[in-house]
């Protein structure tokens, strides 16, 4: 096997000081930059890039996707924690991840997070190692159609999300998607919904829209509720999980870690919708899936796993077409090209020990990432066992400073604290948000693709691309399932 | 005597007044440069204007900064470049893009605003098509473009941009039809392409390098590129499209003093002689040029010429636009008074049927109502003529509409649903104003201060009576701000005003 020969050429490289340092550094600013909400992993990159700039082009490339690697990692620590997704993809784990801060097991959370994530991360290495050729020839068919199907499959998993309250969730998932066309209209340039000010021009920022409707909603809605400030003083235990619990969701993790690099190869899809398809799939294998959304291990290990294996994933494009898989490996190519080396299939044959020492340090960043993740979750336990008199107006202040260096911009933090007040209300009268957030991210993926299948040909085209019926197929299995179970379950209740 | 007080005062005035010009003119720069991208890091732009700053430490006592500021294609960066004070300390790297943001998107900011130093960069444009199929060369892509009659499919991004009004122009040379698919970014449609879901990329040299599926079927050079000596150029094919580029170049707000805009020519044109510089641009597969101010301006002005032509012919750019301005206020404003007219009515009629459900929902259907009446504005064009840009966002109304009456309806059915647990709303609302408060001073109380008052504050209004605890984590929260964003960071927070 050549590719073994390679593989363990590439650890001989890796062996000495420079590049495990470069591991290491990478990783610890990588879950810094993570958990900072509004540095998402592509920002953290791209900061690094100017410093990597005199590095060693193998260096370098170690340094930021370790950073890449253990920031989405990061995002779900604050996601856990404080109820603010660090990075957009870890908002999946505040649906379980908070709830079981709140009843004082932090630990556990934090604990299955860096556990789900080292096993996704590493999952996606192997497959990045070993078949990243076929993949990436099967992600090119992606077409328009198939975009767009994928898109409505996303869509669907506001059923699950619903807790309940299916008409509240599709309101919800309207609002995010309406939200989501105001700015520029890709089509034709014209400015939708912007009444004139320029800052819309993009549209909402994502990461204010998160970090206000997820933060501050939460403050909001809880400052409300005196009496549980007083009793939720109440012991946090940083008890770690068993083994033996881990055990038990190991076909979550591994599944979750499949679907996350799997979702991670095509491009512009990525970490957050592989996130969600991963929790939705977690929760219909489950045992158990009333307790999700009320602090379901598995639900925050989908999480972790899913938004692991997306780097993986992400990178199998990145070096065998030459196309970015995601926001974070588009700065990877810049970073690339400044060292004078174009990704793409070719760097394998004139650059063949940089890329497989890339490889081998990627098991060696997830190895560092679960060593300093699981020391760090005292630290984290620490932060939240503040009082929170003290902790909302920190978390505020934190959601201030997130949002306003997403583009140094004070718009952002204006739509930030309007997201807020939006979440309160929604919150208030038991609207879920997360379909939201859904509707903000799968909204411009449905609608763009739709569009440019219908410039491309008719409408037909959905229905006869086998991979887009077989997703429409799946979406609306995936929509009526959870409803027609729980109105069987209703029934059965009653009688 | 007084007569000579006055004439020492006179003197004293003049003298400082000149020592003080002196000191701006003699010393610039006396502070880091900072050079405004339009774009993410990694794009092209942004790694050219990194370079720079690279290389130009060698020839300026000063760094020199990049900054991101991504958004409307390009509208942020020029607004804030034309915010900022014209003392030749923000530098705008400046694209052929710009000429097409500006012409669409109404923002009021011209290419005149703009002093144009030095034109660093020519890529030439070129066809790229997929080498797996049987479209590859320019004859290929005609004879297919005729038998498809106007069906084939030319990717690449925004509809008006650099490279579709390339695309237009083609079409118009070659004597072919196709259709335009706009895709969100250049390697989005790179992948559509190797993907075969189109025919021809328009794009640049460098995207066919590392992707050995793709080839260059022809460029719009003068003569064929030295990198790509198989590759024809429109020119020998007998097209007079000979040099078509896509220019990046750096500019400075109109009104800038000649010292700061000599010093940058100055330095511009050392970085564009600078071997590293070359061997950089040379591995970009574009080439280095430096075109002084009048040459650059020259070519703006021909390219932004062309754009309204070509904008024109595809139809995008009406050349009977009117700025007509909507007065939104107009219909909002009634439909506000309705929304009230109608919560009070059915408070008296029934007074259960007045709860959060039902507000939030008829809140949402007249705000639905309002957009819809703004969708009517949204243009109907020859490229909006399959799914305009109207119809989606109307699908997610009708949906919005549809779901809140359903809403109202079960509201109003089971009253009982409508769980009141809820607490005092006073006290969220005391935190909501008091952020408000804090994002709304910072403005003037700088960063640092506004955020120490506001964390003190924030932990006394909720109670909280442990004064040490309280300044101590405020104060450290101060110093890991100022640590690790502004320092590390590098995020410009917001200073005092009275700073500036």
């Amino acid at each position: 096997m050549e590719i073994f020969a390679e593989l363990s050429n590439g650890f001989h490289l890796i062996l000495s000081w420079t590049p495990l340092f470069m591991v290491v550094l990478g990783v610890l600013l990588g879950i810094l930059v993570g958990v900072i909400p509004g540095l998402s992993p592509a920002m953290g990159v791209a900061l690094l890039v100017p410093f990597s700039y005199g590095m060693d082009p193998l260096n370098a490339l170690i340094l930021l996707t370790s950073i890449y690697a253990a920031a989405n990692y990061g995002g779900t620590i604050t996601a856990i924690a404080i109820n603010t997704p660090g990075t957009p993809s870890a908002i999946v784990s505040t649906f379980d991840g908070y709830p079981l801060t709140k009843q004082g097991k932090p630990g556990k959370a934090l604990g299955a997070s860096v556990i789900a994530s080292t096993i996704g991360g590493i999952f996606g290495a192997i497959v990045l190692v070993f078949f990243s050729d076929p993949l990436a020839k099967a992600a090119l068919k992606f077409g328009p159609a198939e975009y767009f199907s994928l898109a409505i499959f996303g869509l669907t998993i506001i059923s699950s999300l619903s807790r309940g309250n299916w008409i509240k969730a599709f309101i919800a998932t309207l609002i995010g998607l309406l939200l989501n066309t105001v700015g520029m209209d890709p089509f034709t340039g014209y400015l939708r919904f912007t009444f004139g000010i320029p800052e819309l021009a993009d549209g909402f920022g994502f990461i204010p829209a998160l970090i206000g409707l997820f933060a501050l909603g939460e403050i909001f809605l809880s400052l409300e509720k005196s009496e549980v400030i007083k009793s939720s003083v109440q012991k946090i235990s940083s008890q770690m999980p068993k083994f033996k619990e881990i055990w038990q969701i190991k076909r979550t993790i591994l599944q979750s870690s499949l679907i996350g690099t799997v979702v991670g190869v095509i491009p512009g899809a990525g970490a957050t919708i592989a996130a969600f398809i991963a929790y939705n799939e977690a929760k219909r294998i489950s045992k158990q899936p009333e307790k999700f959304g009320k602090g379901a291990l598995d639900g925050v290990a989908a999480s972790g796993a899913a938004t692991s294996g997306s780097v993986g994933g992400a990178l199998v494009p990145l070096l065998t077409l030459g196309i970015p898989g995601s926001a974070a490996t588009a700065v990877l190519i810049g970073a690339l090209m400044l060292h004078g080396l174009t990704p793409g299939p070719e760097l394998f044959k004139s650059n063949a020990s940089i890329i497989y020492g890339l490889f081998a340090s990627l098991f060696f960043a997830y190895a560092v990432m679960f060593v300093l993740g699981y020391l760090g979750n005292q630290l984290w336990i620490k932060i939240i066992s503040l009082p929170r008199e003290l902790l909302y107006p920190l978390i505020l202040a934190i959601a201030f400073i997130g949002s306003y260096s997403v583009n140094n911009s004070m718009f952002d933090v204006w739509s930030c604290l309007g997201f807020g007040i939006l979440g309160w209300i929604l919150r208030r009268y038991n609207f879920p948000t997360a379909p939201v957030i859904l509707g903000l991210i799968l909204g411009f993926l449905a609608e763009t693709n739709f569009r440019r299948a219908l410039l491309m040909g008719d409408a037909r085209i959905f229905f006869t691309h086998p991979v887009s019926l077989g997703l429409l197929i799946l979406a609306f299995l995936s929509l009526f399932y959870p409803i027609i179970k729980s109105k069987i379950q209703l029934k059965k209740f009653k009688q | 005597m007084q007569v000579l007080m006055r004439r020492l005062s006179i003197t004293i005035v003049l003298l400082s007044l000149l020592m003080g010009m002196n000191s701006l003119w003699a010393k610039f720069p006396e502070k880091p440069i900072t050079i405004l991208v339009h774009s993410k890091p990694g794009s092209a732009i942004d790694i050219t204007s990194r370079q720079i700053s690279n290389i130009a430490r060698k020839y300026c006592p000063v760094p020199i900064l990049v900054e991101n500021k991504s958004g409307g294609s390009g509208v942020i960066a020029m607004r804030t470049a034309l915010d900022r004070k014209p003392d030749g300390y923000t530098v705008l790297a400046a694209t052929k893009s710009f000429i097409s943001t500006i012409l669409l998107t109404k923002s009021g900011i011209s290419m005149d605003d703009f002093y144009f130093l030095a034109c660093m960069v020519v890529d030439p444009e070129a066809l790229i098509t997929n080498r797996n199929s049987n479209v590859r060369t320019l004859d290929d892509i005609i004879r297919d473009a005729k038998a498809k009659k106007g069906k084939q499919r030319w990717l690449g991004p925004l509809v008006g941009g650099v490279d579709h009004l390339m695309a237009v122009k083609t079409w118009e040379v070659l004597g072919i039809k196709a259709e335009w698919i706009p895709y969100e970014g250049g390697s989005d449609a790179l992948a559509a392409l190797m993907g075969k879901h189109g025919a021809v990329y328009v794009g640049n040299p460098v995207d066919i390098l590392g992707r050995p599926e793709l080839m260059l079927a022809v460029v719009a050079a003068p003569e064929r590129l030295p990198h790509f000596p198989d590759t024809p150029t429109f020119l020998e094919k007998g097209y007079p499209l000979k040099s078509e580029v896509l220019w990046r170049g750096y500019a400075v707000k109109k009104g800038t003093n000649t010292e700061a805009i000599e010093y940058l020519t100055e330095l511009f044109r050392k970085v564009s002689q600078d071997s590293a510089w070359l061997r950089f641009v040379h591995s970009t597969a574009a080439q280095p040029v430096f075109y002084n101010h009048p040459q650059f301006t020259r070519m703006v002005n021909h390219d932004q010429k062309s754009a309204i032509k070509y904008l024109q012919k595809a139809g995008i750019l009406k050349n009977t636009e009117t700025g007509k301005q909507t007065n939104y206020l107009q219909w909002a404003a009634p439909l506000v008074l309705f929304y009230f007219l109608i919560i009070v009515l059915a408070y008296f009629l029934k007074r259960q049927w007045v709860n959060g459900d039902t507000v939030i929902a008829g809140f949402l259907i007249i705000l639905g109502l309002f957009l819809y009446r703004v969708t009517f504005n949204f243009p109907t064009g020859k490229l909006a003529s399959t799914v305009g840009p109207a119809s989606i966002p109307r699908l997610w109304i009708y949906g919005l509409w549809f779901f809140n009456v359903w809403l109202i309806v079960s509201a109003i059915k089971h009253p009982e649903s409508e769980k009141s647990k809820r607490g005092k709303v006073v006290r969220s609302l005391r935190l909501i104003i008091l952020m408000i408060i804090y994002v709304g001073v910072i403005k003037y109380l700088g960063y640092y201060l506004s955020t120490f008052l506001f964390l003190i504050s924030g932990a006394y209004l909720l109670n909280y009576r442990k004064h040490a605890l309280i300044w101590g984590v405020a104060f450290s929260y101060i110093l890991f701000s100022y640590a690790v964003f502004y320092k590390i960071l590098q995020v410009p927070l917001p200073q005092m005003i009275w700073l500036h």
